[in-house]
């Protein structure tokens, strides 16, 4: 096993003066960046700015057309493709999963390959499944039984089955409902501390950039524009261009002045079931919706909130035996205070209630807990 | 020289006989898809009839054609046109009721009747798998008319029943080797003929 | 009518004749299986070849069956053996044809994936694109099966036996009656394996795609 480990961590990565052309089209332009070992850095900017190329080339899916990348100082063209890409996960948004193979073989296709034994595989199988807070029973389904947020959990732990001690990641959450979005950003940054892991992150959202990144790259037009901290970004904006993408970013740096309502996520009526409901008829709306996350209701008042997983688990049974108790909040509550509540009982989530019914959801992150 | 002749004759045979009842197909098929069109019941019937038929063995068709209709010339194009209907109809059918609804729409829209809808509309996108499905009978009918000699049709399969019943190896191939060509060059034409018009199309 | 029938189907020996047109069969698919299989992936690798190869397979397809048979003649003599190499060649056609395109047809998410994770090209081949293919080759498999129910019928013509022997018999005698029951008979039997073919893609392309589970 050793000697497929091309290396145990990361200690840099240095990306120096790298191109790419399509025809005329420049999809990077000399490219200079360097990733710190155990950092998280985000690479955003506009559609075609040439985040997905740069992120390929880490593990040559794309090979530049001139210019060098070094992985703790080895050059990388000096490894076996193959052989590097074992060493690096790799997530999509387009998931990527295989239609053929049950969740436990889509994990473990690469361990099979390299012939693990195998209760070695089962034994990883569910260890992952557990580090992404799925059932063990998932393990023999297929993944056209799961949600798009299982498939997605999925897609992350195959990309870590060999703990590759370098993560890209490709927009893994955009093709998510935004309220599962934010609690699958809460789940990875609770399983990135785990892992410990240099992670490379493309994205499109700058909220979820704030939320997740040590660093953040902005790109434009295949050139990088300004590297830094997300404070920094807010303080010092290099040009217009990044000024105007963190902008809408300052209204943290005020939050006593905002109020629950200012920063809640509005609750469409896709995530309220009445607790009366079968939960098998409860998981089919919600698979279909592309959501995870219940808010039960009695007469149109709230009961709690319940998670997909255990309605999966719980077919036979109504929606209010798996409900559970949540926090809740009135729009007009000061956000400060909600927030400090909300750390001081370790929750991440609440629901906004206005005369008893359901009308928004709080989900906490990093940033927000940082401010308080 | 006398077997040349005769060859000849027996192509000829071969020829009315494989093409008349392509012919025969095509005039009754066209219409009965365009009929389809405006009824679901008698397209879905035509379809499932279809199907099944395709995955009956010709030489059992052609067999039950003798307790049915006897044999002969014209029981033989009977056969042949069982088999090659099919393909166009359903072919021709796919074909004119696979157009963007919107592009029906909108020429509704400008107030073209249902027929110059057809005419106009319908049928150059249907060319493709129309020609298809034609090509694909033709060759089905030059393979039935061969085996439909054994019912009596005459033709070129004649040659080669002969052939075989007397182990003449010479004669089968003087019935075997016209058959080929003709085969083959009603591919190469009508593959031909196909490239011709579909660029006209798409 | 039922007695005249059975006495019918026990004089012509039409158990044997069964068996042995289903054995013809068997044989005949297996190696169409096998040989359209290898064919296809074959191609897929010589991307070059594929267009030669295609036309070959279709020059063989246009040639109607009954002449395909007796041209073999002098290389195979009668029976079996020309009745099972003629089935064969006729149908490795359409499995070729859709190994081909299902193997060139995989999404390139997949493909994509399968690289990023580090599978080399021919695990990508073996574990991906083979797989994600199946049910593109079932519906060749499919078509393979009606064209070579087609061929050994015919070879009753050349005295290979199976059931093309008595629908012979019964044109020669003008047996109505035996025509009736040999003719019904085959079109029962190949439209039950028309139907397991049929059977076998759906539930394939039912495993091996997303959605609709
Ligand atoms: N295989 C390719 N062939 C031709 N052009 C390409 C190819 N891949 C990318 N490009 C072009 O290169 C540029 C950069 O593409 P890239 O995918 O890196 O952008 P991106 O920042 O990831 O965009 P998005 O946010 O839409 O994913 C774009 O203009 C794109 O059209
Ligand atoms: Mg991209």
């Amino acid at each position: 096993m050793a000697e497929n480990k091309l290396f145990n961590r990361i200690e840099s990565i240095k990306i120096r003066n790298i191109s790419k052309k399509y025809g005329e089209i420049k999809a990077l332009e000399n490219l200079n960046l360097a990733i710190e070992g155990g950092e998280l850095l985000i690479l955003i900017g506009p559609s075609g700015s040439g985040k997905t190329t740069a992120l390929k080339t880490i593990n040559r899916l794309i090979e530049p057309d001139n210019g060098q990348i070094k992985i703790n100082n080895h050059d990388i063209m000096n490894f076996e493709p193959v052989k590097l890409r074992r060493n690096i996960g790799y997530v999509i948004q387009q998931i990527g999963l295989f239609p053929h193979l049950n969740i436990r073989d889509n994990i473990s296709l690469i361990p099979r390959i390299e012939k693990w034994d195998k209760n070695r595989i089962n034994d990883r199988v569910e260890e992952l499944l557990d580090l992404v807070d799925l059932p063990k029973i998932f393990a023999k389904r297929y993944p056209s039984e799961l949600s798009g947020g299982q498939q997605q959990r999925i897609g992350l732990a195959r990309s870590i089955v060999m703990d590759p001690p370098l993560l890209l990641m490709d927009e893994p959450f955009g093709a998510l409902d935004p309220i599962l979005r934010k609690q699958l950003q809460i789940e990875f940054l609770k399983i990135r501390k785990e892992l410990g892991k240099t992670i490379v992150f493309v994205t499109h959202d700058i909220e979820e950039a704030f939320k997740l990144g040590d660093r953040i790259a902005i790109m434009d037009k295949a050139k990088l524009v300004q590297v830094a901290k997300p404070n920094e970004l807010i303080l010092n904006p290099k040009n217009d261009f990044v000024s105007q993408l963190v902008s809408s970013h300052k209204k943290f740096m005020h939050m006593d002045n905002l109020k629950v309502k200012d920063l809640m996520v509005e609750l469409s009526n896709k995530y309220i079931f009445e607790s009366s409901k079968n939960n098998r008829e409860v998981a089919q709306k919600m698979k279909k919706n592309g959501i995870e996350l219940a808010v039960t209701v009695s007469d149109s008042k709230l009961e709690g909130i319940a998670n997909f997983n255990i309605i999966c688990t719980a077919k036979n049974k109504d929606l209010r035996e798996v409900t559970e108790k949540v926090h809740t909040f009135s729009p007009e509550k000061c956000l400060s205070e909600a927030v400090a509540e909300l750390k001081e009982d370790k929750n991440t989530l609440a629901v906004v209630v206005e005369n008893g019914r359901p009308v928004g959801l709080m989900l906490t992150d990093k940033l927000l807990l940082e401010l308080v | 020289m006398e077997i040349v002749k005769n060859i000849l004759e027996l192509t000829l045979e071969h020829l009315s006989l494989a093409y008349g009842a392509l012919i025969l197909s095509i005039a009754i098929g066209i219409p009965l898809a365009i009929a389809s069109l405006y009824n679901r019941k008698l397209a879905s019937v035509i379809i499932t009839i279809a199907n099944l038929i395709e995955a009956i063995p010709s030489f059992a068709v052609v067999a039950l054609v003798v307790p049915l209709l006897g044999i002969g010339f014209r029981p033989a194009i009977l056969a042949i046109l069982f088999r090659a209907l099919l393909p166009i109809i359903k072919n021709t059918y796919i074909g004119l009721s696979n157009v963007d609804n919107a592009l029906i729409d909108a020429a509704k829209g400008i107030g073209m009747t249902n027929w110059q809808i057809l005419i106009n509309i319908r049928f150059p996108h249907a060319y493709p798998p129309m020609f298809a499905g034609i090509k694909f009978a033709a060759i089905l009918s030059n393979g039935i008319a061969v085996l439909t000699a054994i019912i009596g049709s005459g033709g070129l399969g004649k040659l080669i029943f002969e052939g075989l019943a007397s182990f003449n190896i010479k004669k089968i191939f003087y019935g075997v080797i016209p058959v080929m060509v003709i085969a083959i060059a009603t591919d190469y034409l009508l593959t031909f003929t196909e490239k011709r018009i579909t660029p006209e199309v798409l | 009518m039922f007695i005249e029938l059975a006495e019918l189907w026990k004089s012509n020996k039409l158990t044997i004749r069964t068996i042995q047109h289903l054995s013809m069969f068997g044989i005949a698919m297996a190696f169409t299986i096998v040989i359209g299989i290898a064919v296809g992936i074959i191609i897929y690798k010589n991307k070059k070849s594929s267009n030669t190869v295609f036309n070959s397979l279709n020059v063989i397809q246009t040639i109607p069956a009954l002449a395909l048979l007796v041209f073999l003649l002098p290389i195979f003599g009668l029976g079996a053996l020309p009745t099972i190499v003629a089935s064969v060649l006729y149908s490795i056609l359409p499995i070729a044809r859709n190994t081909y395109a299902g193997l060139t047809s995989t999404g390139k998410d997949y493909i994509e994936t399968g690289k990023a994770i580090g599978l080399s090209n021919t695990d990508i081949l073996l574990k991906i694109r083979i797989p994600l293919a199946l049910p593109m080759i079932a519906g060749g498999i499919r078509i393979a099966i009606v064209f070579t129910m087609g061929v050994i019928t015919l070879g009753g013509l050349i005295a290979a036996g199976g059931l093309g022997a008595p629908l012979q018999t019964g044109i020669h005698l003008y047996d109505k009656q035996l025509i009736l029951l040999t003719g019904v008979w085959v079109g029962i039997l190949a439209l039950a394996l028309d139907g397991i073919g049929a059977l076998a893609e759906k539930l394939l392309s039912k495993k091996y795609s997303y959605g609709n589970r």
